[in-house]
């Protein structure tokens, strides 16, 4: 190392003034230098981070503002899709209503037919047990007169009837 | 005339300005420059994150500007480092770490090669950047030694020291060595670019005062610039060769 003489003229505090062995010059020019170059390069990349941070933040807020509108469609959709559910379930409703009436009226209608049809059934199964019974009861009467006639007919009693019926006609003509 | 050229020829290695504290001899100067660069990092910091504006509405105003958005880039730049060096699983929790040695080691540098410290003059020595000095850097290197241990350790306990024997045992040697190489290298390196850097500016000022150094001054802002980021990205790169899996 070369020699130096100040160092051992120190052991006390001061300023050294002399420009050129404080080197101030140089620093100077080195000092503007820096901030010329070094600071522009610096607050290039600040600005651009700054941008891109920018850029970043509206890119995600726009995407946001896009979800949230495919969202509020969505939700219109459903809205909709409820909406037609809702008519198609009334329309069902009212469907089932009218089939359950016509029903009630179909299986009323057939009750009724089928209560004259009992009615007539009745009614006719009657007339014939009516008919069968008179028809008995005019063989059986008839059967009795026979047997009657045949076990106790004299002439007299023969004559008799006959007056008494000719007595009935002329009776039955006469009223 | 000569003692025009006694005076030009003022360069010194090894003077300092010793302080006494219990038996020790300090570095005096080389705590004042420290103190100085820890109070403008401190400043920086207080003012870059005293009025935080977040984003919102993606509205140019709210963007982040001026020294909230410088120490956000920074943020970002040293987290990035630790990603690359430490990995994805174990990066965040150092990112302080590295960027505390990067920052501090960094603004150093600069300090020393931007600031005019030779107008105040010391009882002796004189101010300069505080890694110009050995027990700065061996100081950073020997935090990196702890943290990479600390960092090995506590994630995989005992089994940290299976590397030792990895690949295999006949290595111990050598992978012990390795530990001892790692901090000397640091902080030789750091000194020694420093140191270099100030000297050679030094003897050419003293040969040609104007005009010719200021190449010099510039190329030694470059690589001190660069030698922060190798100490800072070579300290990662030692914490995440610690956790690494070797399964």
């Amino acid at each position: 190392m070369l020699l130096s003489t100040s160092f051992l003229l120190a052991g006390h505090f001061g300023f050294n003034t002399n420009l050129l062995e404080t080197n101030v010059l140089n620093l100077a020019v080195v000092l503007a230098i820096v901030l010329t170059y070094v600071g522009d390069a610096l607050r290039g990349l600040l600005a651009n981070r700054k941008q891109s941070i920018l850029t970043n933040f509206r890119e995600a807020d726009q995407r946001a503002t896009e979800a949230q509108n495919k969202l509020r469609e969505a939700q219109l959709e459903l809205e909709q899709a409820q909406a037609k559910a809702q008519k198609i379930r009334e329309q069902a409703n009212v469907t089932i209503e009218q089939e359950k009436k016509q029903f009630i009226r179909q299986t009323q209608e057939d009750i009724k037919r089928l209560g004259t049809l009992q009615q007539e059934t009745l009614k006719f199964e009657q007339q014939k047990a009516q008919n069968e019974l008179a028809e008995k009861l005019v063989k059986l009467a008839l059967q009795q007169v026979r047997e009657k006639l045949n076990q106790r007919l004299t002439s007299s009693i023969h004559s008799a009837v006959n007056n008494f019926q000719i007595v009935l006609f002329t009776n039955s003509k006469a009223s | 005339m000569t003692n025009i050229w006694f005076d030009v020829a003022e360069v010194s290695v090894g003077q300092h300005w010793y302080w006494q504290l219990g038996g020790y001899s300090l570095h005096g100067q080389v705590l004042i420059t420290s103190w100085i660069v820890v109070a403008v990092i401190g400043v920086i910091c207080l003012l870059g994150t005293q009025n935080l504006q977040p984003v919102s509405g993606g509205s140019a105003a709210t963007a982040p500007k001026g020294l909230q958005n410088l120490t956000e880039y920074i943020t970002e730049f040293i987290r990035d480092l630790a990603k690359t060096q430490i990995g994805e699983e174990d990066y965040l929790k150092w990112v302080p770490f590295l960027g505390t040695i990067f920052l501090f080691i960094f603004v150093s540098n600069w300090s020393g090669a931007l600031i005019p410290w030779r107008i105040l003059e010391l009882p002796n020595g004189e101010l300069a950047a505080p890694t110009n000095d050995i027990n700065t850097t061996v100081a950073l290197a020997l935090l990196t030694s702890i943290a990479y241990f600390y960092a090995g350790i506590s994630k995989k306990g005992l089994g940290y020291f299976k590397r030792y024997i990895s690949p295999a045992a006949f290595l111990l040697p050598i992978n012990i060595l390795e530990d001892l190489t790692k901090p000397l290298s640091l902080s030789f390196r750091l000194f020694g670019n420093i140191l270099a850097d100030e000297l050679v500016v030094g003897v050419l000022v003293s040969l040609v005062p104007l005009v010719v150094p200021i190449p010099i001054m510039l190329l030694g802002l470059f690589t001190s610039a660069i030698q922060a980021l190798v100490f800072a990205t070579l300290a990662g790169a030692y914490i995440g060769e610690s956790v690494e899996d070797h399964h």
